[in-house]
This record gives structure tokens, sequence and C-alpha cells, in this order.
């Protein structure tokens, strides 16, 4: 069994995504907006790890190398050495900190010395080997410890600096250990203070970033929503005929929802989850470029990973949704006619369908599960190893002075970060996919274009009513014409009823001179106009039909009188009162304002005619065509309609597809079709007397009712 | 709520293994992956203390627990996942079953969007709480009480101190999802008021075009449309916070950890390493603390969900197989005897109707809409059962035969044609899939549609309905027809089976089909007096009373209903003459 119309579709239609991209336009400024927020709320993200790199290399586990003053002074008059470059040699003097013929800097300074060069200046002797503690502007407690411990410091009085080694701190009492770094803790708690600003920075432009977002996201689905109704109700009676209204539905309501999801969710996240990949490799590399290439190398299999994985998962991905659906088509269906099923004695039958069916599903969602269930692990494995390979790394690295604790930490924060994104990538594919997937479907329906031509300006206004077919000719599907070469004319204010039996093309003329449908050959002419020419609304407010089974919409009685013009509360009941549908509206529990969906259910068909046709007193159209309901109606509400009616011709031109003796008696001219043509025409007392088709029809059904 | 899932019990029980495997790899792959921060931390440590020599070994140590960890994933994954679905696939069959044993008076009070919902929606949050929703829960627990013993163990008051801010998110997530609650629910009105008004333009679309009103209908769309994003953004307020305010209160506990833990770090009582395992432990509860409310909320939904398919499950079907019911396949004439029916209690539908139909005879039955033709033909049938003792098939009540029994001798084209989305020839073998070629060819030619399927695409082979060619009425009954002659049935039924064929057509059909039933039972309601006039003897049924009966011509001549709708017909069939 096919089922082309849940067949998911696949392939990335770049045209489609162009199109879709293109509703971003008019929000240009918001879109641009949002992304600054993104990138801000990700950069801001990603600076987190490095404030955590800074407090501990910086504040909890800072050290000193001592070198010597004159070494680095000689490399900087020399031009640089082979193992002090003059920009270094200058900036150790400028940083560092001069006590007794030593300068203490910050290791960082000295990261591009490699192992062997450590190892020459130790044994020259202008790099020491141990780690130094530099304090500067000691307070009085601290000043204490330094004074009875005086063996273990290099003193500079005149600008407050003191050094000792760290082995050394570290022996002394912990009191005294606090005393000496006592400013360690004070830059430890501003550097907390920095984290939580950050975070309040990730917080706020996060949510300012997904409000925007979704901002967007809704204008751009209303006016996909409003674009596609408004092209939709333009589009002819013959194409809305064809297509079901659930459809219609589900595109305007449903697809346009996954759209949303397009701009809202995915859009977004991958952004999100391709600025903060970029940014993570960007603060690597800023951190340490050894250990940012291991990282790097990590990417070439997970991307190698990722190709072999995508097409199993995207093919496994379209089976499960094509399944389902499978499933869910089968279902609905034989619920909807399960009573055929039942009559045929079709159960077991259709028991093993539907487990077959069942169990297809399940075989391909344990196929996806199986799929998943080995990337995402190994995309985890990835993560482990690269963050074992990097400590692995990183100690070599550290032993010979080369790194800080701090980068370490910061690498495993930074690439845990990394891993994040790449784990649900697939799904997020998917969810893409099934957006555009859905844009496809709604700019097929935008793209496909079938209405009547409303090209001329010509209005109304001067018309008085006169109706004149020439030669019509018509038919709704190719090859079965329903009017046959019709030509009559009717003058101003006449009223002309149309009797004929079912399918003789009387509901059709009604459709032609209100131009649902344009004849296939022939004129229709309105004073002497073709109305081809006239514009198509001006023409509808000229001509109205009243139809058989009336449709009221779900607001109030009031509203279904107006429809949407904005008419006095009094021409309203003038026009219900004309109709005589005033009396039964004012029994309703709210009068004018009862809701048809509420309280006005239970309408008899003759009073939602009896509405109808105040609708039309009220729009004053010059033309009215009346398609009479064939429904049976009791005698009562007959008389009630049959007042109406005559309020309703009066001073119009109209045409009644009668059913009812009492109809046909008020009009002026009788026609009587056939299969598309004009049979007989006259009055009552001419047919009566022609003795014809007419004359058998009123004896046979009409001659009782009299 | 626990009761809820009692039904299903069974299936846990025949799961059981996947279960514990899944289960057992979950919680080994648990463990594992608590050790690796305190082999990071020792690591870094090592390196701290300048001591190489461990690292080699620490690390790979780290990358085989990795690996161990994976496979472990890989256990609990299509272990756990695996059995959420067999038993979302078992669920479905069972309420499928069930289904397919509920009578018409189950349709009529549920509709068919609503059982959708639950063999779908349903079924699906079943699903998620027997896969995703108990491994998190597990997970979760398991998870949050190692690593919090581990924290409170190993790293004393700090390790108080800095998942303080984590129950903050469980509280957030609960409590911001009370927010959300109405706020979706609004949400959700909205966009029905979309589907509504949209669904309302499209049935109005006549009445809009010929007042020329689509713009009205246009401006109020854009209104509710306007509504529908208010009320998303009114959502999107609160939802929008959720993610970044979780993101920053699990930065809160970062935060606590650099403040105090760096004292500490200062103080000498904390190591590097034991930092960087508490941060990578303060990542690890994020999840479960994250998940808490979303795990809650699964198994709550799910116990809906399995209150909803139980309701389904739990209903008796009301026609059944009465215990002892004959086995043999009915055969013999069709008898009414005195049937008195109604839907409830006040409305009389059908009374004190008496008829016998004898083998190898034709009944036609005349009638007004809403004269009780058509509940006739669902008693005969037991669509809907009648009283005991008013319907027989050779001088058997048809109650005490075995439904599936009866059914097999019916052959029914009833009023509504229902015909399923898939090929002609499927529908048409429906009621005997082992129909020859021959047999279809025949019953094709018979119901007169040997003309139509030269027009479609692929002939007997082109799928109709709703993802295939539309079919017009007539031709919808037609095919109904041949699929009711297919079986060749003892007893045919055709309920107003030809009011959408012209009438020549109709001629042709019925000359045709009376032509193959004569030695067997056809019952025929229609609108039409030259079809009736095909059948042995007819009924005219008026306000669920047997009002006339005879023959054709004696019916005509005998004034009343038949004769008046017979001169009125006649009527087009002389115009049908004037063509």
């Amino acid at each position: 069994m096919s089922n082309s119309a849940d067949e998911v579709k696949y392939g990335y239609s770049p045209k489609t995504m162009r199109r879709l991209l293109g509703y971003l336009k008019p929000y240009k400024f918001i879109s641009a907006l949002a992304l600054l927020a993104l990138i801000i709320a990700t950069g801001a993200e990603l600076y987190l790890p490095v404030i955590l790199k800074r407090t501990l290399d910086e504040n909890l586990l800072r050290r000193e190398n001592r070198v010597t003053l004159r070494y680095v002074k000689k490399a900087w008059e020399d031009n640089g050495t082979s193992m002090l470059a003059k920009g270094i040699a200058e900036s150790l003097m400028e940083n560092g900190v001069e006590i007794d013929g030593s300068l203490f800097v910050n290791p960082q300074l000295l990261s591009n010395l490699n192992e062997q060069d450590r190892n020459t200046a130790m044994t020259a002797g202008w790099l020491d080997s141990d780690d130094w503690y530099l304090i500067q502007n000691p307070d009085d407690a601290a000043l204490n410890v330094i004074e009875s411990n005086p063996r273990l410091f290099l003193v500079e009085s005149q600008n407050s600096s003191y050094a000792m080694r760290i082995i050394d701190r570290n022996k002394l009492p912990v009191a005294d250990q606090l005393i000496l770094r006592s400013n360690d803790i004070v830059r430890l708690k501003s550097r907390s203070l920095q984290y939580l600003l950050f975070l309040l920075g990730v917080l706020s432009f996060s949510f300012v970033q997904v409000y925007l977002a979704s901002w967007i996201g809704q204008k751009i689905m209303a006016d996909i929503r409003q674009g596609l109704l408004t092209h939709l109700v333009r589009q002819s009676l013959h194409y809305l005929g064809k297509t079901l209204i659930g459809s219609l539905v589900s595109r305007i309501a449903n697809d346009v929802e996954t759209i949303n999801e397009f701009f809202t969710n995915v859009t977004i996240s991958l952004m999100k989850d391709g600025a903060i990949m970029i940014g993570v490799f960007i603060a690597l590399f800023l951190l340490d470029s050894h250990l940012a290439l291991i990282a790097l190398a990590a990417s070439v299999p997970i991307l190698i990973l990722f190709t072999v994985f995508q097409r199993s998962m995207k093919e496994t991905f379209r089976q499960v949704r094509a399944r389902v659906s499978s499933v869910n088509a089968y279902l609905s269906e034989k619920l909807g006619g399960m009573s055929t099923v039942q009559l045929f004695n079709a159960q077991s039958r259709s028991r093993t369908e539907f487990l077959k069916k069942g169990n297809d599903l399940l075989d391909a969602e344990l196929k996806q599960i199986k799929i998943m269930a080995i990337f995402r692990p190994i995309i985890d494995l990835i993560a482990s190893i690269v963050i074992a390979l990097i400590i692995w790394y990183f100690a070599g690295l550290h032993n010979k002075g080369l790194i800080s604790l701090g980068v370490l930490i910061a690498f495993i924060e930074l690439i845990r970060k990394f891993f994040q994104p790449v784990r649900d990538i697939a799904e997020k594919f998917n969810i893409l996919q099934s957006a555009i997937t859905g844009g496809e479907r709604i700019f097929e329906m935008i793209d496909t274009v079938d209405c009547i031509k409303d090209e001329n300006s010509l209005t109304t206004e001067l018309l008085t009513g006169q109706i004149k077919f020439e030669n019509v000719h018509f038919s709704y599907v190719p090859g079965e014409p329903v009017i046959r070469g019709l030509s009559f004319q009717i003058q101003t204010g006449q009223t002309v009823a149309v009797v004929g039996a079912t399918g003789s093309g009387k509901t059709t003329i009604a459709n032609l001179i209100t131009r649902f449908w344009d004849p296939d050959a022939g004129r229709i002419l309105m004073d002497g106009r073709d109305i081809r020419n006239i514009s198509l609304s001006s023409l509808r407010q000229m001509v109205q039909p009243v139809q058989q089974d009336v449709f009221l919409f779900a607001g109030s009685v009031a509203d279904n009188i107006n429809l949407g013009l904005n008419m006095s509360k009094k021409k309203i009941i003038e026009a219900a009162q004309l109709s005589r549908a005033d009396q039964f509206v004012r029994e309703l529990p709210r009068g004018y304002d009862t809701s048809i969906s509420e309280g006005a259910g239970n309408l008899s068909a003759g009073q939602r005619q009896l509405i109808a046709f105040a609708r039309i007193i009220a729009h004053n159209p010059r033309v009215i065509i009346l398609d009479e309901a064939t429904a049976n109606i009791d005698t009562e509400t007959e008389k009630l309609l049959q007042a109406g009616v005559e309020n309703l011709l009066r001073n119009r031109t109209a045409i009644i597809v009668a059913h009812r003796l009492s109809t046909i008696k008020l009009a002026d001219r009788i026609m009587v079709l056939g299969h598309g043509i004009l049979i007989e025409e006259g009055t009552h007392e001419e047919l009566i007397q022609k003795r014809g088709v007419y004359s058998n029809l009123y004896k046979l059904q009409f001659a009782t009712d009299a | 709520m626990l009761k809820e899932f009692r039904t299903l019990k069974p299936y846990l029980i025949s799961y059981r293994w996947l279960y514990i495997r899944g289960l057992s790899f979950l919680v080994l792959t648990d463990a594992g992956q608590i050790l690796i921060p305190r082999l990071m931390g020792k690591s870094v440590d090592l390196i701290a203390n300048g001591n190489k020599s461990g690292i080699g070994k620490l690390t790979l140590t780290i990358v085989v627990l990795a690996i161990l960890i994976a496979v472990g994933r890989y256990g609990w994954r299509s272990y756990i996942l695996g059995a959420a679905r067999r038993i979302e696939n078992d669920l479905r069959i069972c309420l499928y079953d069930k289904l397919l044993l509920l009578s018409e008076a189950f349709y009529k009070k549920r509709k068919v969007g609503d059982l959708m919902a639950r063999a779908t929606n349903d079924v699906r949050s079943i699903r998620m709480a027997t896969g995703m929703a108990l491994i998190a829960l597990v997970d979760g627990v398991f998870m949050t009480l190692v690593i919090l013993t581990a924290l409170f163990i190993g790293y004393g008051k700090l390790g108080f101190l800095i998942v303080i801010p984590l129950p903050l998110i469980t509280v957030m997530a609960i409590f911001l999802g009370r927010l959300i609650g109405p706020l979706f629910h609004k949400v959700q009105e909205n966009f029905a008021k979309i589907s509504e008004h949209v669904q309302e333009t499209f049935a109005g679309i006549r009445v809009l075009k010929s007042f020329a009103r689509e713009g009205h209908a246009l401006k109020i769309f854009s209104e509710i449309n306007m509504n529908y994003g208010h009320a998303n953004m009114a959502l999107v307020r609160f939802w929008g916070i959720l993610f970044p305010a979780m993101g920053f209160v699990a930065g809160l506990t970062i935060l606590m950890l650099l403040l105090f833990g760096g004292q500490r770090i200062i103080y000498g009582q904390l190591s590097p390493g034991d930092f960087l395992a508490a941060l990578a432990y303060l990542g690890m509860l994020l999840w479960p603390a994250m998940g808490a409310g979303w795990v809650v909320n699964m198994i709550q939904r799910g116990a809906a969900s399995m209150k909803r398919i139980s309701s389904v499950l739990d209903e008796i079907p009301d026609i059944k197989d009465l215990p002892g019911a004959l086995d043999d396949l009915p055969s013999g004439s069709l008898e009414f005897r005195s049937l008195q029916f109604s839907y409830d209690e006040r409305n009389v539908v059908l009374r004190d109707i008496s008829f016998t139909v004898g083998k190898g005879s034709s009944m036609g039955i005349l009638g007004r809409t809403g004269s009780g033709k058509t509940t006739m033909i669902r008693l005969i049938s037991r669509i809907l059962d009648p009283p005991s003792e008013s319907i027989f098939i050779g001088g058997q009540d048809i109650r005490k035969i075995k439904i599936s029994n009866l059914r097999s001798v019916l052959g029914i084209v009833p009023q509504d044609v229902f015909l399923f989305s898939e090929s002609i020839k499927d529908n048409i073998i429906f009621a005997n899939p082992d129909a020859t070629e021959e047999m279809i060819n025949q019953v094709v030619d018979t119901a007169g549609l040997s003309a139509d399927l030269s027009y479609f695409p692929d002939a007997l082979e082109t799928v109709v309905g709703e993802r295939g060619v539309t079919l017009s009425g007539g031709q919808k009954q037609r095919i109904a027809i041949a699929r009711a002659l297919v079986d060749n049935p003892e007893i045919l039924i055709l309920d107003d089976a030809l009011s959408a064929v012209d009438a020549d057509t109709e001629e042709r059909i019925l000359k045709k089909l009376f032509g193959i039933r004569r030695n067997k039972l056809t019952v025929m309601i229609s609108n039409r007096v030259s079809a009736l006039s095909y059948c042995d003897a007819c009924i005219v049924l008026e306000d669920g009373k047997v009002n006339a009966s005879g023959t054709h011509e004696e019916l005509v001549a005998g004034g009343g209903f038949y004769q008046e709708i017979a001169e009125l017909q006649k009527l087009e069939g002389i115009e049908e003459g004037n063509k």
C-alpha cells in the first residue's frame, strides 16, 4: 500500500531553507539583536572556566620563578640571547619584582622555554629551580610573621616586597600561612564576585536571546498563517472543494507550528552549539595551543563517526516516522470503519495486519535504539579519552614547569562543554528535517494558484440587476456537461422560478451568476456587461445566493446577520423583522447576542433559513438567488418562511430554485430546466395550458399542496 | 498512583530479564562514572606534587573505565529502552484487540479522535514512563545518593556547602512548572481557536465568498493569530527563563566551590585534584536535580495515560456470543417476529415488525428517512443486538448463533459506504480474501464497475480514498456491492445501495444482480419504486411500523405512500424521456 501523503521526503532542500529564512527579513534588526545576545551569552559562558583557571593560577596556587636580574639585563642589552629574546627580557624587567638582585616573575612569562632551555638555564644559574611566593605590602600581622622568621625571607624593604620559597611557606604553622596569604583570600573573594557577575550575564543574555528568538518565531508564524489563509480564501471553490478541510487546517495549524520549531528551537540551538564549539576552540588555543591541538584531533573521530552514523540514523529516523504514520493511518481508518470490519468478519485478519504493522514499527524503533545506543556512548567515550590524553600530556608539561594546573582544570571544563551539543546533534537535524518538510508542504500550497480571475475593477453601482445568459455551457468535470447551451433573460426586479429534476442544472445557475465558477463557453451579462468584467467583490455584493443548507458561523446571531460589516443594531433588527426572524431570536437566551455554538444550536432548519434571509436583507443585494430547502418543514415554519420570502423578494431581481408551490406562485415567470437546457418557459397559467412537463409536475407534486 | 500501573504488571514481568539486565548495566555504568572524577583528581594531585610516574597507569585506567562505561551505556539503552518499546507495541495491539470486539454503542459514545489519542499519545507516555523516566529515576536516585555520600564523607562541610544551591533547581523546576501549566493550557486553547477558525472559514467559505466577506474572516483570524502569539510570549516569559535559571543555579554551585573550596586550597586543606573532582561531581549532580521534576511529571502522565487506556481495556463488549451459541452456519428463510426496538427507553424506533423472506426470494423495503429501515439492517447483522426471539434465520433465533457464523452468511451494502484506503481490489476482496480472479471479475461486472475501471490509473489496483483517487458516491456504492457479492452470501442486504447511481445504470445492475441471486435470499431497501419492482414482495415502513405489504403491482394499485412515490417518480421518467 502506498501512502505517499505520509511519506517523509528527504534530502535537505536548500531552496526551501532559503525561502524559510526569507521570512526573517522584516525582523532583521531583532534577529541581529538576538544573535548578539546569543554571542554575548556564549562568550560569557565560556569565560567562566577561564575565571576558574585564573583564580587557581594567580591566587590559589600562586607561585613565582626567580631569575637573576643581571642576566636578564644583559640579555636585554645584547638584544636577546639564544634563550631569552629581547622582548621577553623586557617584559620580565617590566613585570617582575626586584628583590636582592633577583627578579621574581610569573612563570607564564617564561612559558616559551622548553625543557632543555630550562635545564640549561638552571645549570647556568640564572633560573632558580624552586617555586617562590611573593608578598607585597604586607600588613602588620604579616610583618610580624616575616620578622619572626627572618631566615626564610628575601627582603626588599624599600618597596616592601618579600619573597620566600613555597616549600618553606608550607612548613610554617597554618595560622602564619593564612596571615601571609590574606591578600590571596581577598582576591579570591573578588574573583568569586566576578564569577557571579558573569553568571548573571549568562542568565540575562540567555533569557533575552530566548525571548527575542521566540518573539521572532511567533511573528513569522503569524505572518505565514495569515498569508496562507489569505491565499487560500481567494482560491476558487473548485480548488477548495477538492481539498479536504482537514488538510487545510493541518497545514495552517500544525505545519506552521513545525516551522516555528525551526526558527525558535533548531536554528537557534544549532547556532548556539556552533558558537559554543567554536568558542571552546578559541578559548583552548588561547589557553594552550599544544593541548588545544590534542582536543582538535578529537574532532576527527567525531566527524568520521558522524558521517558513518548520519546515513543510518537518517534512514532509521525516516523509517520510524513512516511506520508510525502507517500504524496511525491504519488505526484511524479501521476505527472509523469498525462496523465494516465487524460486518465482514475481518477482525482476526485485521488484527494480524495491525500486529504486523506494529512489529515492523518495533523493528525500526529497536534498530534506532541500537544505533543511538552505539552513537551516544561513543561520543562520551571520545570525550573521556580526550580528557585522559590531555591529563597524560599535561603531566609531562607541568613537570617541566611549562604549564599551570589552572589550565588543566579549565581545559577539562571546556571540553565537557564542547561535547554537550555533539551528543544530540542527530536529533536536532531530525527536527530540522521535519520543519523543512512542513515548509515544503506549505509552499506547495502557496504556489498552487487556482482562483477565479478578478482583474477588472468595474463596479456595480450603476447596474440594475438585469440578467442575461447567452448560450452558456458548463461542466464541473470535463466530459460531463451540466449546462448545455442555456440562454435566457431576466428583467430588473423580476422574480423567476426555476424547476426541474435533480441534476438538471438548477443550482449551477446560481454558481455561475455569482462566479463561483466561470462558464466554459458563452456569456453571462448583467445590464449588458459581461460579469467577468465586474470586480468580484462588487459582483458578489450585488448578487447574493441563499443556500439550501444554511451555514451559520460560531458567533452570535447578530454577527451572523452582520457578517463583519459595522451595521447598527437597529438595522440588524429591522432586517430580522422583515425576514420574520425577529420573534424567535428574541426568545433565545440572550436574544441577538446568543452565540450559535452555545444557545442557538437547537435552531430548526426553518429558523436557520430565516436568519439567512435576514442576512440577505441586511446586506441588501440587487439580485438574489434562492435555493429553496427541500427538507421537510412543518406547516407553521412554512408560513413564516413564506412571509419572509415575500419581503426578501421585494424590489429585487430574484431567481428561485423552487420546490414549493407557494414560492412558485410568487414568481412572475417559470423556467423548466432539464439536463442543462431550458425545456419550457412561461407563467404558471401558460405552462399548465401547454400540458407539457410542468403541467405533469404540477399535477403530481403540487396539486395536493395547494 | 502506582495503582494505575498495575495493568502493566504482566508486561513488566514478561520483560523482567530485559529490565534486570538493563538496570544492572545502569548501576554498573553509574558506579564507573562516579570513579572517573576520583581518578582525574588523583592524577592532578600526582602532577601537582611532581610525581609523574603513576600518571600513565592512571590515565590508562580512565580510558579502560570509559570503555566499560560505553559498553554499559549501550547495555542499559538497548535493554531498557527496548523493553519500553516492546511494552508500547504490546499495549497497542492489546488495545486494538479490545477495540475490535466493541460494538457500535461504544463507538457512538467515543470519538475516533479520542481513541486515536489513547492509542498514540497515551501509549507513548506509558513508553516514556517505563523507559526514559524509569532510567532517569534509577539513575538519578543512585547517582545522587552515591555522589552526595562521596561529597559529604570526602569533603566534610565543604561538601554540604557546595550542594546547597542544587535543591533550588528542583524547586524551581517544580515551581515554574506549576506557573507554566496554566499558561501552557492557554497556548493550547488559543491554538485550538486557530484550528477552529480555519475549519469554520472553509466550512462556510461559500457564504463568505457570496457576501464577499473573506476580508472579515481574515481580520478575525489576524486577531486570533495575535492572541496566540501573545499567549505564547506569556509562556516564554517563564519557560524561557527556566533553562537559563537552571544554568545559573548550576553555576552557583561552582561559585560555592570556588569561594569555599578556594579558601581551603589556600589553607592547604584541599588539594587541586580534590577541587577538580568536586567540580566534576557537581556537573554529575546537575542532571538528576534538573530532571527530578521531569521524572515526576512523566510518571504522573504515564499513570494518567494508563488510566485512560485501562478504561478502554476494561470495557465489556455488549454484543457477544451467548454461552452455548450454535456453531452451525445458519441457513434458510429470514423471519422477523413482532420485533420491537428502541435505542433508549422512550423512543421506540421499530414496533411489531413481522415478515418472512424465504430462501430463493427477495424482499423490498420502502420508507421515508427516519422510518427505521437502517436500524432493521443493523439488527439483522447484530451490529445492534435485537431482543431475543425476534429475528430468525432458518427458524433459529439469531441471538443464539455465533456472531462470526451469522455474519459470514450475510452480505451487506450499508447506506454510508465505508471503503478503506486500499486498492479497489483489496476493498472488494475484503469480504473474502481468497476470492479468485474469476470471482472478482464476475462481481465487478455485476456491480457495473467494468466501465469505470478503465478511467482509473491502475484499474483494479487503483488506491482509493483519502490517500488515493476520489470516488463519486455511485462508484463507492458499486464497489461496496461488489464487495458484498464476492462472497456469494446466502443473504444479501442492500441498504439504499444505489441511491447515487443514475436510473439507467441501476436498472442494468439490478437485472444482473437479481439474475445471480435466484437461489439466494435478498433484502433491498430503496427509495426508487422502479428498483423495488425487482423484488418478489415489498413492505412499506412508516414511523417504525409495517404499513403495507404485497407485491409491487399490488402496492402500486393499492393507494397510499407506495403509489404516491411511484407516480412522482414516473414524472422523472417522463423527463428522462425528454432528453
